[in-house]
């Protein structure tokens, strides 16, 4: 593999893009499963909560705006491969993080949700120590670095609604919404955005991801066709 | 009442509410409010209680508290709101029944449902408590009007503070807790018990790892 010397400034550029577009958008066929759920449902309740759903993401999708509300825990999950280098070094890593996300902060793009673990004293940035969380994985075999940014709410354990039973259900290989009887929908349990540098960088739903059986390897290749996809559309 | 709009209970209310008025919502119903509201979460239910901090807003004329953090965006002239999404109204369950007589309050929106205490409080003073539809910040924050005032701001950032704000239609909005001592989630909370019990049972999960919900 021939190193790639990645620049600090592509570096920001690739993630500030990955950030903004993740929080206005979110998967076409999680937006489809959403329209046909709609279509059949009948208590009236359960098709509100889906027709406002669907008229935020389309609102948020045309206005640049947020399609959750509740995105000020920023998380960023980056695998390195073998052949990446940082001109500068790998610090540069932490500070791109940090910076686009108090930028985004600062330009409302994220809640400013993250205060002092002890003094509860908000700054205005999500930034502080170890926040924004950003885990990093060396795998060799990698060419080039993929990045996943996923903007959660408050709490690592609403990865899925919080309503207090009902919410998404898997059944087969469908996903049905459960809101019949008033589950609260809940975008941190929708899938999250990578981008995957190589000589130009792509971005694409990592919504395979978890949802697969086999391997991590396996797993990466699902998501990375999808992300070739999704570009080409 | 303003006006009923359809067969399924729909109902466009001013603010300030009336008692009489929000005597009469029933559980389902489905309300659009106009007027003004403000925002308040933790540290508002806490200062209030514990340290009767409150911010200089004429409850009387604005009884209707939405629990949100709210993203806001500076402009030239003040402030816009960018996104509106209610929060888990549970977290304020121990302070809400004082609040809700403290500030004489008749309507609150948060996410979900809450408490004993706070369904005893709404009965006795005449409020209700309604949960958000769907994933909605983006679309209420444009009906947004106007942002009248900011509290606490420098003290407590822009989550924890007090946005005072007017709208139109803001909503819809569901009353999941009513006057009259019934909750729509108290259905789904048991059927809930009933199958956590069979998951217990299920995985043979041990009594001192079970799950124990207190509501």
């Amino acid at each position: 593999m021939n190193p790639l010397v990645l620049k600090k400034e592509v570096l920001h550029e690739m993630v500030y893009h990955l950030l903004t577009r993740i929080i206005s958008d979110i998967p076409r066929d999680v937006e489809d499963y959403l329209e046909k759920q709609l279509a059949s449902e009948k208590a009236p309740l359960a098709s509100l909560q889906l027709k406002n759903t669907l008229e935020n993401i389309h609102y948020a999708r045309d206005n640049s705006a947020l399609s959750c509300g509740d995105t000020g825990y920023p998380l960023f999950y980056i695998y390195l491969g073998g052949n990446i280098l940082f001109e500068g070094g790998p610090h540069i890593l932490y500070e791109v993080c940090q910076d686009v996300v108090a930028k985004a902060t600062k330009e409302s793009r994220l809640r400013s949700t993250m205060v002092h673990p002890l003094t509860r004293v908000n700054v205005g940035t999500n930034v502080g120590s170890f926040m924004p969380y950003i885990d990093i994985r060396m795998d060799p075999k990698l060419v080039g670095l993929k990045v996943i940014f996923v903007p959660k709410g408050g709490d690592l354990r609403q990865f899925f609604s919080n309503a207090p039973s009902d919410g998404w259900e898997k059944r087969g290989d469908k996903i049905h919404s459960r809101f019949g009887d008033g589950g609260t929908l809940c975008r941190k349990g929708l899938p999250s955005l990578y981008c995957w540098y190589r000589n130009w960088w792509d971005i694409g739903f990592l919504h395979e991801i978890g949802q697969r059986g086999g391997s991590a390897k396996t797993r990466w290749r699902s998501a990375s066709r999808e992300g070739n996809r999704c570009l080409r559309s | 009442m303003d006006d009923k709009v359809d067969k399924v209970n729909e109902y466009r209310l001013d603010v300030p509410l009336n008692e009489e008025v929000v005597r009469s919502l029933k559980v389902k119903d489905i309300i659009y409010f106009s007027g003004a509201f403000f925002t308040a979460r933790s540290l508002f239910h806490i200062r209030a209680v514990q340290q009767n901090i409150i911010p200089p807003v004429p409850f009387d004329q604005i009884n209707l508290m939405l629990h949100a953090g709210p993203v806001m965006a500076r402009t030239e002239t003040g402030w816009r709101a960018i996104s509106i999404e209610p929060t888990t109204s549970m977290r304020m369950e121990k302070y809400e029944s004082l609040v809700i007589e403290k500030l004489g309050l008749r309507a609150i929106i948060g996410k979900s449902t809450m408490g004993r205490k706070t369904l005893e409080a709404l009965k006795r003073f005449g409020c209700v408590h309604l949960s958000k539809i769907g994933i909605y910040g983006s679309v209420l924050a444009s009906k947004v009007s106007k942002v009248i005032d900011v509290h606490y701001i420098d003290e407590l950032g822009p989550i924890e503070c007090t946005w005072v704000m007017e709208a139109k239609d803001f909503g819809p909005f569901f009353v999941d807790m009513d006057t009259h001592g019934n909750n729509f989630y108290a259905k789904i909370q048991a059927r809930a018990r009933r199958r956590l019990e069979e998951v217990h049972r299920r995985f043979s999960i041990p009594d001192k790892l079970k799950y124990v919900s207190e509501d």
